[in-house]
């Protein structure tokens, strides 16, 4: 009963979370044209002071929601929570390393870049190669919902497209420079009394 | 180890006294030599004679300046910081060792291997010939800076990328001004499409124009900083070419547009031109440090020309750190040796309304801008400006 209580709680904070941010997220569309990003406020941007964690919150959210849709199997669960913690854990670590000794944005800026589409990636790996090696015949206290070779698979694919849709879903927003670490800190430039934005403009060419 | 106490406290002593020695010589001249490039097959020091650098070097040494610390911002693709022409931390500050052929962001974005590693050489690589002896067929060179002073700093920032949007860009140049630099070197640019031309990412007018005011802002926000930007390669009127293009308000005159010269002082076929260019640089065939540890001796593009001038303007700078950019702009347009070119290539050397020779560009001249503000002042072709308190 305990399990079941940390499972329900688990899946209304996930849920709010997924609220939470589609609700920022259609707010900040409607209020600005996506193309014209910088000629607007960057309201959104302004919620999101460590966006790329609320970007791997999200796809934690997302995956949690759909693999309790599809398994009961809580040894599955409780490998993808132990695995996602790690990923925040070091991720955390890491970026506080960097702010502490390093305290370059830059470089900061460029390892969050590559760290972004890292994530489901890493989750998947990780998920998948705990996933393989347990008997998963034998679930805790009920009955799977499939058998272990398309539970296996469920959680494969089920990840991997996740991890797809993070990373196009970031990289359409990197382009754009939102989103990413390089938007946030743009946007606390452009944010501010500065009157013009240089938009949607791509990027110079060296010459 | 009877004797090791002794023997340390001697240690100490030789460190002191090696330490003061380094304390009390490093405003001192500086010597330099790059008879290892002369010695080479092919002239790879063109571009140092023909701003005369050498002859501004001698100069400052027969002067004994004292020079002030100088920052110089370089916003460009990164530095290969391994390169042995930048020491991290003592001649070089960056953000990310991006400029790498190594670099997993180079192998994922496609980002232009080794352009600032060139940009931020040519204006100040290390001086090793200042301490030690170069084999006569060694490749190392001088940064314009290096050959005059050791006091500065290159402040390297990684600027955004055909990918990113304008904006990274900008906050590079905020981040390069917020560390401290004060004569920024801006190698990059956008173009606006021009019809009959097939320019690779050129801007629509409404692009270009919103970009225009972005950094018109973005300069008064900086007005502190001298901009050193590259007149772009596309061979068109720089007014379809910014930054370097920007118009020039009264009040704020801190951007220089440099176009490029070859060696015998003619436009660079792909040099953008026109009335708002200030000074013309060599830009073809320059000698770099490039990525790898190794050298190029053909890098061309106004992206060559602009640190040769941004490396005067620092020495100008590190000389006497009051000059405002105007000011520094005034002494090395007018300093420039007047050219004939087939397109404009900056008026500031001589009079556009007493011209019989048809001059129509400025190539830089490192000796006459560094002996500019120092008396006796010469009197060239224009009325000096005045000369500001060491």
């Amino acid at each position: 009963m305990k399990k079941q209580k940390l499972l329900l709680i688990l899946k209304i904070i996930t849920t709010g979370y997924i609220v939470w941010f589609l609700w920022h997220y259609i707010k900040f569309i409607q209020n600005s044209s996506f193309m014209t990003l910088y000629n607007n406020e960057c309201t959104f941007l302004d919620f999101l002071p460590l966006s790329y964690l609320f970007l791997a919150l999200l796809a934690f959210c997302l995956t949690f929601q759909i693999l309790t849709f599809f398994t009961k199997n809580r040894r599955i669960l409780r490998n993808y929570l132990m695995v996602s913690l790690n990923v925040f854990i070091l991720l955390s670590v890491h970026n506080l390393l960097q702010i502490i000794f390093n305290n370059k944005s830059g470089l900061l800026l460029e390892r969050s870049l590559l760290l972004n589409p890292i994530i489901p990636l890493v989750s998947l790996v990780l998920i998948y190669w705990f996933t393989k090696g347990q008997n998963v015949d034998q679930p805790v206290d009920s009955k799977p919902m499939a058998t272990p070779t398309t539970t296996a698979r469920i959680i494969f694919f089920v990840v991997f497209f996740i991890s797809i849709l993070a990373v196009l879903f970031y990289h359409s927003f990197l382009i754009y420079g939102v989103f990413s670490e390089h938007g946030r800190l743009i946007s606390e430039y452009n944010c501010g009394d500065y009157p013009a934005r240089p938009g949607t403009i791509p990027g110079s060419q060296s010459i | 180890m009877k004797y090791s106490g002794l023997k340390f406290i001697l240690f100490l002593f030789i460190l002191s006294v090696f330490a003061f020695f380094q304390a009390s010589t490093s405003n001192a001249q500086i010597l330099y030599d790059i008879s290892n490039l002369r010695n080479q097959k092919v002239d790879l020091v063109w571009s140092y004679d023909k701003v005369k650098i050498e002859e501004a070097w001698d100069f400052l040494k027969s002067k004994f300046i004292n020079f002030n610390f100088v920052s110089i911002g370089v916003v460009d693709t990164g530095v290969e910081t391994s390169h042995q022409e930048f020491t991290p931390n003592v001649n070089i500050d960056f953000d990310i060792s991006i400029d790498s052929s190594f670099s997993l962001l180079n192998f994922l974005f496609n980002l232009p291997n080794g352009h600032g590693t060139q940009v931020a050489g040519i204006m100040g690589a290390d001086n090793k010939s200042a301490t030690t002896v170069l084999a006569s067929n060694s490749p190392e060179m001088n940064g314009i800076i290096s050959g005059a002073t050791t006091n500065y700093k290159i402040i390297a920032r990684f600027k955004g990328t055909k990918i990113t949007t304008a904006a990274i860009d900008i906050f590079a140049v905020q981040e390069a001004f917020n560390n401290g630099a004060r004569i920024i070197n801006t190698s990059f640019g956008w173009t606006k499409c021009v019809p009959l031309k097939n320019i690779k990412g050129c801007l629509t007018n409404g692009e270009f124009n919103r970009l225009s005011d972005s950094l018109q802002d973005l300069r008064t926000v900086f007005s502190d900083a001298l901009f050193i930007a590259g007149a772009g390669n596309d061979s068109v009127d720089i007014i379809n070419f910014i930054p370097a293009g920007l118009p020039d308000p009264d009040a704020l005159n801190n951007i220089i547009s440099v176009s490029a010269t070859n060696r015998i002082d003619e436009r660079a076929v792909f040099s953008n031109f026109g009335s708002r260019t200030d000074i013309a640089a060599p830009g073809v065939d320059v000698y770099a440090p490039a990525i790898n540890n190794q050298y190029d001796t053909n890098f061309s593009g106004t992206s060559a020309s602009a640190p040769l001038v941004t490396g005067v303007a620092a020495i100008l700078k590190s000389m006497f750190p009051n000059l405002t950019p105007a000011e520094i702009k005034d002494v090395l347009t007018k300093s420039a040796d007047p050219i004939k070119t087939d397109k404009p290539l900056g008026s500031g050397c001589f009079d556009p309304n007493n011209n019989p020779q048809g001059y129509n560009g400025c190539r830089l001249n490192a000796h006459r801008a560094v002996a500019w503000l120092l008396p006796p002042t010469p009197v060239i072709l224009n009325t000096p400006i005045a000369v500001p308190a060491p």
